[in-house]
């Protein structure tokens, strides 16, 4: 794929900051956004602590009376298209609707309200059910407000799927564009912090700290220095994940036009691979625009549980595919950005990419956020882990995301000139 | 040149039984397959009624997968897809690169509902979340149970996510991404979602009549349908069967309401214009449209209204039918399982009946087929799917000998 398509606009709503600005300064000075869980209580429980968007105001982005009583991961998309659509400098009353197309990317959905209305059903019976807490819980209805909002009337869709599903609604975003003669796309991906989730993840030994061995988890002998929670990215002491949520959403639009409106282009969508088995996914397509002797930034989905050695075998099989020039490939920039923002499921690959577009747009790779690798001597050369931010003359990033059930999802993004 | 598109293989479950044969009989009968509904209880609910399958015992073995982790939903799909690919011939040599497409708007919610009621109740040990609850779990497990190793997209865009995942597969062939996609869409009945639909007075307490005057409400059912779509030439060349070409695709927000389709039928009119304008067809090369024809008063006026600014004065010669009077509303599996059954109306000379049409409305003039057995050459159909949260989508499907 050349770079038909490119980044336009961003919008983040998320636990280390609401905006793209505030969002990248987290990164960029390592200000992570989980703290301790208030939306449910969880004193009795084993884990505490989450990556929540704390007293989200979505007046303060985008006031619209029609939106007040949604659920969460509507609000949050709602807010973040807002400033997704500002950020390209669009406005929603002066476009053709017919021509704009809008594909979010979920895991849970509106998850609090399933819950709510499926446990007045269960304690009241049928009568009392709430048919505003139903229609608010399906799983395009975060996708159906932000169409309402913006009178996006090309295509609405929704895609579900675990952690790399917001790089499978660009994969799709792509595809829709190109068939359906749409001249922008919003992108997105959206989640939001429930207690069933929550409780449901801890339990299974998915959430960090973890004490508790379980068969899904995997993870090694409990040592009590772990016991400070955080995601640790391909860590030797890595002990799952720490939930968060948010969404973030990319506008998406043809090269030409965005160059012929002036727009600020972040960066060109170069190519992009979904797959059900990451592990037997064929990326030599990928490993020439990685390895090479250019800089190149890879903004990875690991995420402190078993997933982090099939992500590290894949990145690492990317450099063992193309060895005819070895000795003049510059290792790429490693980072992660989810103990800054928490595991955001479907949201999180979209932010992946947002940091991805953002490191390529300003040339600055931010921390990498991955400090005690895996010990495994494979692992040890996946790249360079800077501690610090790092100027750098970055051509191309790739964005990579595994999910729970061994699903992975990759992105290129390449500089727009 | 154009790359066509073809359906090689069909698989299909539904309130009239298991497979295509069938389903076929039950079209040509117009038998009513909707019954009062036995797999919860329904007392306090104002509609009782649904198209559930009853007597479906899954005996498939399976390779990798274990049978009692499954959803209901995974079950279904793996018997329909068995017949889909057997049908194309493909049960020993399906692409491992395959791509699969499902629409669905509920996943695996049954186990979602035990799932929920265990942790309402203070148990906090069920797994499902992590198994088979999430709508994405299906065709992740269809596609380890089948070797593949290509990309799954699962479209959740309520009652359009089978039209959207078809179109999109549809789209993935003739653009040369891929040579062959399983795609399909289903759902499975729910007590979650039958209180949904009843707290939002959708359900009927009579019955299920699209398109007359008297309609009032719509009935749920369960469901899946799955099709083999295959480039032409290749499809040829391995002596597949040919059951239909999909010649043409398209799709719109309403951006209007959540529940409510926009009165004034843009949104629908406009997938149907970009579905015919992608085929390169006009008004009077339809013989027959498939509508998504709910039985709601909204929804049947505002499909009513949407052919007929599409197709004008050709309305009168277009036969229209919902057949989601004999097996209710399959929600994400109701545009394949609609498709399936329009393709084989299509390829039998026999308009699939609506039943129920007793009064005609004179908001909804269509040319309604009001029983079964009319015979009639469909050259061309239309299939109409519009769903919550507004958005719309229409498929065009020609006979191979058209």
């Amino acid at each position: 794929m050349t770079e038909e398509f490119v980044i336009t606009g961003i919008g983040i709503v998320s636990a280390a900051g609401i905006g793209k600005d505030a969002f990248w300064d987290a990164l960029i000075n390592g200000k992570s956004g989980l703290k301790k869980i208030t939306r449910f209580d969880t004193r009795h429980k084993k884990n505490h602590f989450g990556g929540e968007v704390a007293d989200f105001d979505l007046d303060a982005i985008f006031s619209d009376r029609r939106f007040r009583r949604v659920a969460n991961i509507s609000k949050y998309s709602l807010g973040s298209s807002k400033l997704a659509i500002d950020d390209a400098g669009l406005d929603p009353c002066k476009w053709d609707g017919t021509k704009v197309g809008l594909v979010v990317g979920v895991t849970h959905g509106a998850i609090s309200y399933s819950r709510e209305f499926h446990a007045a059903l269960v304690k009241e019976g049928p009568i009392n059910v709430s048919p505003m807490l139903f229609s608010d819980s399906v799983l395009n209805i975060a996708a159906s407000n932000v169409s309402i909002a913006f009178s996006i009337k090309g295509a609405a869709h929704t895609i579900v799927g675990g952690i790399p599903a917001g790089l499978d609604a660009i994969a799709y975003a792509i595809k829709i564009m190109k068939n359906s003669c749409l001249d922008i796309c919003l992108v997105g991906g959206a989640e939001e912090i429930d207690s069933i989730v929550f409780d449901t993840y801890a339990r299974f030994g998915l959430l960090s700290p973890n004490t508790d061995i379980g068969k899904m988890g995997r993870l090694r002998k409990f040592n009590p220095q772990d016991l400070v929670e955080g995601i640790k990215p391909f860590g030797i002491n890595r002990n799952g994940f720490v939930i968060g949520e948010g969404a973030c959403m990319l506008l998406i639009e043809n090269k030409r036009a965005a160059v012929a409106r002036g727009a600020r282009i972040y960066a060109g969508l170069h190519g992009v691979k979904t797959t059900v088995h990451a592990i037997s996914a064929n990326l030599s397509g990928f490993s020439r625009d990685i390895c090479n002797n250019e800089d190149t930034y890879i903004s990875t989905g690991a995420n402190g549980t078993k997933n982090d050695i099939i992500e590290a075998e894949m990145l690492q099989s990317l450099y063992d595919r193309d060895q005819t020039h070895a000795h003049s490939i510059k290792k790429p920039f490693i980072g992660n950005i989810k103990p800054i923002v928490g595991e955001c499921f479907a949201a999180g690959s979209l932010m992946q990419a947002a940091s991805a577009a953002m490191a390529l747009y300003t040339g600055i790779i931010p921390p990498s956020n991955i400090r005690s690798i895996i010990q495994d001597s494979r692992f040890k050369d996946l790249g360079r882990f800077n501690p610090f931010p790092e100027k750098s003359e970055v051509k191309k990033a790739l964005v990579s995301s595994i999910g729970l059930k061994g699903e992975g999802s990759f992105l290129i993004l390449k500089n727009p000139d | 040149m154009r790359r066509r598109v073809v359906v090689t293989g069909m698989g299909i479950i539904t309130s009239l039984g298991l497979g295509k044969k069938e389903n076929l009989l039950g079209i040509l009968e117009g038998r009513n397959a909707i019954k009062d509904i036995a797999s919860f209880e329904v007392s306090g609910y104002r509609g009782k009624t649904g198209g559930e399958i009853r007597d479906f015992n899954f005996s498939k073995k399976l390779k990798r997968l274990k049978p009692s982790r499954l959803d209901r939903a995974t079950k279904l799909l793996l018997v329909a897809i068995d017949e889909a690919i057997n049908e194309a011939r493909l049960v020993e040599n399906l692409p491992s690169e395959t791509p699969i497409i499902l629409g669905t708007t509920l996943g695996g919610m049954l186990s979602g509902e035990s799932y929920h009621r265990d942790i309402i109740c203070g148990q906090k040990g069920n797994p499902a979340l992590l198994i088979d609850y999430l709508a994405h779990h299906q065709g992740l497990h269809i596609a380890d149970e089948y070797g593949l190793c290509g990309s799954a997209f699962t479209v959740s865009n309520a009652c359009a996510s089978g039209a959207n995942a078809i179109g999109f597969a549809y789209n993935e062939i003739r653009s040369g991404c891929a040579e062959m996609v399983l795609v399909g869409g289903y759902d499975t009945m729910c007590e979650f979602t039958f209180a949904g639909f009843n707290s939002l007075q959708a359900i009927t307490q009579t019955l299920c009549r699209p398109f007359d005057k008297n309609r009032d409400g719509l009935v749920l059912g369960e469901g899946v349908g799955i099709m083999v779509l295959e480039e032409m030439a290749s499809a040829v060349s391995r002596n597949a069967p040919l059951l239909a070409e999909i010649i043409g695709y398209g799709e719109s927000s309403d951006a209007f309401h959540i529940t409510r389709p926009d009165p004034g039928g843009e949104g629908a009119s406009l997938a149907i214009f970009r579905a015919l304008s992608d085929a390169g067809v006009g008004s009077g090369d339809i013989d027959y449209i498939n509508a998504h024809g709910t039985g709601t008063p909204f929804n049947d006026v505002t499909e009513a209204k949407a052919i007929q600014k599409i197709f004008g004065p050709a309305c009168k010669n277009i036969a229209v039918s919902s057949v989601k009077s004999m097996i209710g509303h399959l929600l994400g599996g109701a545009s394949a399982v609609e498709a399936i059954i329009t393709i084989m109306a299509m390829n039998e000379g026999v308009l699939p009946p609506n039943l129920n049409y007793e009064t005609h409305d004179p908001e909804c003039p269509l040319n309604i087929v009001d029983g079964p057995g009319q015979r009639a050459l469909i050259r061309r159909a239309v299939s109409n799917s519009f769903g919550f949260g507004g958005t719309n989508a229409a498929i065009v499907f020609q006979g191979i000998n058209a």
